[in-house]
Formats: C-alpha cells, sequence, structure tokens
C-alpha cells in the first residue's frame, strides 16, 4: 500500500518537472527563434494628427516622437523631437510610411494628443479610432483636438514654454480644463457621444498666433515661437461643423464636463467686473419626456472685483457680490438657452439633449428630433466665504 | 491529495475533495474571466442600452444553475448516482462532457483570437497558442486539488489587483446610459436573449467534486460576490463607454486604463491583463476537468477527452480561418443548444438525484432505523439504574464468591 502511494508521487513529481522543462525549451529555444517586435525598435509617439486629403482621397498621418540621446561618460541627456508625416489609403498605411522613414515601429501607447482636421471627423468615427486604439494602443484617454491649420503644421509648432505642441497640449487641458472654454474630450467620450443618440461632439479648438516678442537665451533671440490659443470649440456631427466663441465655450465646458475648474467674469453694463474662480461644480441632466432640464450648481470663490465703488475689502457674504452672482446666473442660462437655439440652428445636438431624451421617451423617440425638444437651464451659483 | 496547514495542523483531503473555501475561489475566477471580457462589446452591439439588463439576467440565470449545482454536490449526488450506476446520470455526464468541451473551443478561440490580434500582435500566433493551451492542459488534468489551490493562491492577486483599478477609477461616467431598459421590441429582445449560452454553466464542473465545508458560508458569500461583482463592472462598463462599449474587446483590461495613477505611473492596463490571463487559464483548464471527470463517469475512463479536449481546440484555432466565425458560430443559432444545455443538464441531474433517492427510498430508511438507535441511544437509562439486572447481579456475585 505505502510502495503504491510513493509510486504516484513519484509519477506526479516527474511530470511536474517535465512540464517545467517543456516550459523552458519553449521559452528558450522557439522563443528566440521566433521575430518578435522589440522595444528598443520602437519609436514612442507623443502626438499623433491625421488630415484627409479630399482631393487625393488619402490619409495624410504626422507624429510627433522625443528621442532622448545621451553621451556616454556624461550625464546629459538631449530630447530631439522628431515630426514625421506620410499619406497612405488607410492610417495604418500612413503610420506604416512613418514607420519606414524613421527605420523603426510605430507605437501609440503613450500618444496623449491626438489632432484631427476637419475633414478627418466628417469620416466615420468608429472605423478612424478602433484600429489607432486596438491595433496602435493609442490610449483612451488621449485629448482630441481640432485647429484651424492642418495638423502637420500644428504638431511641427515650436511653443514659447515647450518644444513639443503635443506635451503642452496634454499638460494644459489634463490641467486647466474648463478655463476659457477649454474642453478635453477624450477618445473614449468621443466615441461615446459619436455613437449615442446626438452623433455630436464638442471639442477644443486651436488657434495659432506667432509669439509677439520671442524667446531669448545667450546666444540671442529663439525664433519661430508661437503661442496656441484654445478659448474656443468645434462642435461637430459627421460632415457639419461648428465653431463656438469664447463666452459660450465657457459655459460649454462646464455643461460638458464633471469636474471643470477655471474662471468666470461677470461684467455689469456699467463696467464693474468681479472675477469668480470654479472651486466644484455639478451637473444634473434629467428628461421628463421631449423636455429636457439641466440643472448646473458651481460653487466659486471671488478671485478679483475691479471698477466697483466699494471702500472695502469684498468677500462672498456681501450683497454686492451675491447679486453680481446671481446676475452670472442669468447670463449664464442665457448663454446655455442661446447654445440650444445655435445646436438647432446648425443641426448639431452638441449638447447631448436628444440622448437624454432617448432615455426619457424610449425606442420610439425618432432620428434627428432636436427641433421637437425643450431645454430648460437652470444655474446656482454659490459663492463661498473662504476670503 | 489536497493538503492545507491551518493553526499548525496540516489537514488532508481524500481525492476530488475541496474546501468550500476554494469553491468561492474558483466561482470567482470563473465568473469573471470571460464574462468581463468579450461579453460586454458583444452584448452592446446586439442589445444597445438593453445589455446592461439582458446581462443582469443572465447572470441570475448563472446563479440559478450554481445553485442547483451546488444543492446536488452537497448532497453527494455525485456518489451516489456513480456508485448506482444511474444510466441516466451517464448520459447527463455525456451532455456535460460535450458541453463543456463545446465551452472551451468558443472560449479558448476568443482568448488566443484576442492575445494574437490586440495584446502581442506580431509574435506567432502558434507561439501563443502552445504557450496558452500547455497550463490549461497541465492544470486540468493534474486534477481539482491542483486546480483549487491554485485558484486559491491567485485569488488574493487578482482580487486586490482589480480592486485597486476600481479603487481609483476616473473617468466620465453616466449611468443613465442603462436606459432606456428596452432598446429594442421586446419581443426581438427574447429572440436575441438566449443566444449568449455559451457565457453559462461555469460551475458545472463542480458537479463532479466532493466539497468540505469549513465555518463560514463561503459558498453562498462567493456566489453572492461574483454575481455583484461582474454586475458593478458591467454597469461601470455602461456608463463609462455608452454604445461605445461595442468596440471594448475586454472590458476588464480597458477600465484599468482610467486608473488615476495612470497619469503618474505610466500604462495600468497590463495590471488587470494579467488578472484576466490567470483567470482565464484557470476557468479554461475548470473546464478541462469538468470534461474529464463526464468522461470519466460515461465511459469509465477519461482518456478519450483527456486528448481529445486540447486536440479539438487546436484543430479549432489552427484550421479554422477567422476566430470571429467561431465567435459567429457560438453566438448564431448554436448559441441557443449551449442556452438550453446549460440549464437543462443541472436540472436534469438534480432530478436523476431525486429519482434515485425515491427508487432507494427503503434503503435510506432501512439506514435511517440504524441510526435511529444511536439517535436514541442517550435518551434510555442505564439497565444498573432501572434495576433490571439487580437480581442477576447478585447470582453472578455470589457465582464469583464461590
Amino acid at each position: 500500500m505505502t510502495t503504491k502511494k510513493l509510486h504516484i508521487s513519484k509519477n506526479l513529481a516527474y511530470s511536474k518537472w517535465l512540464a517545467i522543462l517543456l516550459i523552458a525549451v519553449v521559452l528558450v529555444i522557439y522563443g528566440r527563434t521566433v521575430k518578435s517586435p522589440s522595444l528598443t525598435k520602437t519609436q514612442i509617439v507623443l502626438g499623433a494628427g491625421i488630415d484627409y486629403l479630399e482631393e487625393e482621397q488619402v490619409f495624410e498621418v504626422t507624429t510627433q516622437s522625443a528621442i532622448v540621446a545621451s553621451t556616454y561618460g556624461t550625464g546629459d541627456a538631449q530630447t530631439t523631437y522628431n515630426v514625421y508625416s506620410s499619406t497612405g489609403k488607410t492610417v495604418a498605411e500612413a503610420l506604416d510610411g512613418i514607420s519606414r522613414k524613421i527605420g523603426l515601429n510605430i507605437s501609440l501607447a503613450h500618444c496623449n494628443v491626438l489632432f484631427l482636421s476637419n475633414s478627418a471627423l466628417a469620416l466615420d468615427h468608429l472605423q478612424l479610432f478602433y484600429p489607432l486604439t486596438g491595433m496602435y494602443s493609442l490610449p483612451e484617454q488621449s485629448v482630441i483636438v481640432a485647429s484651424a491649420i492642418p495638423p502637420k503644421d500644428l504638431l511641427a509648432k515650436r511653443i514659447g514654454t515647450t518644444v513639443s505642441s503635443a506635451l503642452f497640449l496634454q499638460n494644459t487641458l489634463s490641467s486647466q480644463e474648463g478655463d476659457d472654454g477649454m474642453i478635453r474630450t477624450t477618445v473614449k467620450d468621443f466615441l461615446a457621444c459619436s455613437m449615442s443618440r446626438s452623433h455630436a461632439n464638442a471639442l477644443p479648438y486651436v488657434e495659432v498666433k506667432e509669439l509677439e516678442v520671442q524667446p531669448q537665451n545667450s546666444d540671442g533671440e529663439i525664433k519661430d515661437n508661437f503661442e496656441l490659443i484654445l478659448n474656443r470649440a468645434l462642435v461637430v456631427d459627421k460632415d457639419k461643423t461648428y465653431i463656438i466663441d469664447e463666452k459660450r465655450s465657457e459655459i460649454l465646458s462646464i455643461y460638458l464636463s464633471s469636474d471643470a475648474t477655471g474662471t468666470l467674469n461677470y461684467t455689469s453694463q456699467s463696467g464693474e467686473s468681479m472675477e469668480f474662480k470654479v472651486l466644484s461644480e455639478n451637473v444634473s441632466l434629467n428628461a421628463k419626456g421631449r423636455t429636457v432640464y439641466a440643472k448646473i450648481n458651481i460653487n466659486v470663490d471671488l478671485l478679483d472685483v475691479q471698477f466697483v465703488n466699494t471702500d472695502r475689502v469684498l468677500t462672498g457674504a456681501d450683497e454686492i457680490v451675491m447679486s453680481f452672482a446671481k446676475a452670472l446666473e442669468k447670463e449664464l442660462e442665457a448663454r446655455l438657452l442661446s447654445l440650444f437655439e445655435t445646436s438647432k440652428q446648425v443641426g448639431i445636438d452638441f449638447l447631448g439633449l436628444q440622448d437624454k431624451a432617448y432615455r426619457s421617451v424610449g425606442r420610439t423617440l425618432e432620428e434627428n428630433c432636436l427641433d421637437t425638444l425643450t431645454f430648460v437651464p437652470t444655474v446656482k451659483i454659490t459663492v463661498s466665504e473662504s476670503a | 491529495m489536497n493538503t492545507t496547514k491551518r493553526h499548525g495542523i496540516y489537514k488532508t483531503l481524500t481525492g476530488d475533495t475541496i474546501y468550500n473555501s476554494q469553491v468561492a475561489t474558483l466561482v470567482f475566477l470563473t465568473g469573471i474571466a470571460f464574462k468581463l471580457s468579450a461579453t460586454p462589446g458583444i452584448l452592446s452591439e446586439d442589445l444597445g442600452s438593453s445589455a446592461f439588463w439582458a446581462f443582469l439576467c443572465y447572470s441570475l440565470i448563472d446563479v440559478f444553475i450554481s445553485v442547483l449545482v451546488f444543492l446536488f454536490v452537497l448532497r453527494n449526488g455525485d456518489a451516489l448516482l456513480t456508485a448506482t450506476n444511474n444510466v441516466a446520470y451517464r448520459l447527463i455526464s455525456l451532455g456535460v462532457m460535450c458541453f463543456l468541451t463545446l465551452k472551451g473551443i468558443f472560449l479558448f478561440s476568443y482568448a488566443s483570437s484576442y492575445l494574437t490580434h490586440e495584446l502581442f500582435q506580431g509574435l506567432e500566433p502558434s507561439l501563443i497558442y502552445l504557450l496558452f493551451l500547455l497550463p490549461v492542459v497541465y492544470l486540468g488534468a493534474k486534477g481539482i486539488s491542483s486546480l483549487s489551490r491554485t485558484a486559491e493562491i491567485m485569488f488574493p492577486v487578482i482580487f486586490l489587483m482589480i480592486a485597486a483599478n476600481l479603487v481609483f477609477l476616473q473617468t466620465k461616467m453616466d449611468f443613465a446610459r442603462v436606459l432606456p431598459v428596452f432598446s429594442k421590441e421586446p419581443t426581438e429582445l427574447a429572440k436575441l436573449f438566449p443566444r449568449y449560452g455559451v457565457w453559462l454553466g461555469d460551475t458545472l464542473p463542480f458537479l463532479f467534486v466532493r466539497i468540505k465545508n469549513k465555518k463560514l458560508p463561503y459558498i453562498t458569500i462567493g456566489l453572492t460576490g461574483t454575481w455583484l461583482f461582474v454586475n458593478l463592472v458591467l454597469l461601470l462598463g455602461v456608463a463609462i463607454y455608452g454604445d461605445a462599449l461595442k468596440t471594448v474587446t475586454d472590458l476588464l483590461i480597458r477600465i484599468a486604463g482610467f486608473n488615476q495613477l495612470s497619469k503618474d505611473i505610466g500604462r495600468t492596463e497590463w495590471t488587470n491583463l494579467l488578472s484576466v490571463l490567470i483567470a482565464s487559464i484557470i476557468s479554461l483548464a475548470f473546464a478541462y476537468f469538468g470534461a474529464l471527470s463526464a468522461c470519466k463517469r460515461t465511459f469509465k475512463t477519461a482518456a478519450p477527452i483527456k486528448i481529445g479536449y486540447p486536440l479539438a481546440i487546436l484543430l479549432a484555432v489552427l484550421l479554422i480561418p477567422s476566430a470571429q466565425t467561431v465567435t459567429d458560430f457560438s453566438i448564431g443559432d448554436f448559441g441557443y443548444v449551449m442556452f438550453l444545455l446549460a440549464i437543462l443538464l443541472p436540472i436534469l441531474a438534480a432530478f436523476a438525484y431525486c429519482l434515485q433517492t425515491a427508487k432507494l427510498q427503503h434503503v435510506s430508511k432501512l439506514l435511517d432505523d440504524e441510526y435511529t438507535v444511536d439517535k436514541q441511544k442517550p435518551q434510555i437509562k442505564d439497565s444498573d439504574k432501572l434495576g433490571i439486572l439487580d437480581g442477576f447481579k447478585q447470582e453472578q456475585s455470589s457465582q464469583t464468591s464461590v
């Protein structure tokens, strides 16, 4: 009996070592002989741009990547930002072209900004993004940016504070969403809105302006530096696009975001001006049938007061500050209503109202019913008394 | 033999017997492996906003199947039906064997396709098949003890990784995206609903396992916890993606990408990728173990399926040109067959057990009678105290003195 038991455990021990040996053999011999992508042969892309050239009917893809080179024996490392472009019938073909140009495989795994031209935005969004997030590992948290100039030119622009425009946008949009109309739309949110009943999206619209005063260093002026202006929004629904002005982009970014920060200004007709800093916000959207109610609660702090006739330091508890906050509430409501009217006029449901109504009405709600909906926005501003 | 050490004492269990705590870990790992990978995307594509509600109903059906399975196991149904050589049970085992083999083929095909096309693109697919199949076959063939110990060791690691990714989740969400409940006509939804049977019956292999209970009700905790967890993750998936959920090939891995720590430490998808890979291997190995045990009950030998299961899987991934073909087949009309099999097999097993018990009622009664004496024994007063043997004792003592 004892001998039999020992015999079984011996067999098991053998089979265990045999399996380990087999795995080791496979990993060492077979793994070494099979061609596999290596990290040293991969180009890490920081920002990418996609343009669709309608005349040639080809995609023009541009990538900006960082190459860190260090000299042996010294601790110095120099970062070079390279911009490459290539065209192809598909995005993958164009990326393959870039890969051949630089002699490295392309990886979008660390690409946090994606620039899209208006012509690229007019294409099928699912077909545009699926290979990028799947095969090329583009993070779904990447920010999508639209621009007045082609993505190729935008990526090549040198910003005063950093050489890389992609890095600049990544830092700015992730930290200052809501500030002066900056909207952060990620790849994931873009697809979620695009596939909803509303089909529309709002993106940060970047304008480029050459710096009035170029930066200086010991060698003199560093030329060709630009500033990126991000205070407008581009709303898009397939082939329809529309640019929202600065003031309305401000409330749009608060409406679309859940954690926007930034400042809000109210200037009275007599020129008295107050600036409020947004501390937190809460947007609640409810639909009852075809009427959509938007309740926006904004908690603000008094930041700056100018041209107000007072001889003391104002705080959030002061009557005049409260009255300015009330006036700002009304103004923001008016801006939201004007956005609704614009959305109906241009036929782009960037407020996502059809999607909200669909959840209330159900599957019987017809497509493109924006004209049949009612929008009721309510803004409530609470001024904290931290000052 | 399954040996565990608790409080310095080694406890050894007989073959095919595991603790209920180990059952709970297996329930969790098999419950999340494939339900939270392909299922959400496929359901969203077919059902739109109804995907969450359909999944809720599906997971409830799976809990019902699991409850039946565990009631059968806790009453030693397998031991009784095997000992009495029940023909119906042999046929049910044949059904379970076929179901688990098909499930193994479909799920392995999906997993390998996902690995080759989405994660390790550029690698030789045969290498991935081989490396993925090897631990599945090894672990499954080693038996339930090794499987349950592996699950027990891996569970805390996997649970902590997934939980950390959920705790630090930061992205835009809208929970109202689960509405409307009926994105299509209810009749159309009802027609589509039973096509996803391949994701049911994860706990069927437990039919052939014996369970030793610890103090806490681990099985109930495991079943309830897994049900809550998978539905919570799917709810988050719908809230995060909305209708774009159909573009998601593996929800659990994608969700890890929204970890707020990723801004500081880089992409964190690999944490859940590791969890999903381990859970998938354990899940497929568990199905293999179930198929082996079912084959043993049917043909008295496990040899046919020992070779047949890995061979069928390899042939499916190598000969069928596209994994999409396999997926389409599994959730096409054949999905109805899988749905019916997953529900009917445990019901039939329970029915066979009840019939057999009724048939052997007289034997049970005899056994009960035997035990009645034992039960009543403490109530019977000692003969000495009743004084019945007083005279006899005196006679005996007088005889002794003589």
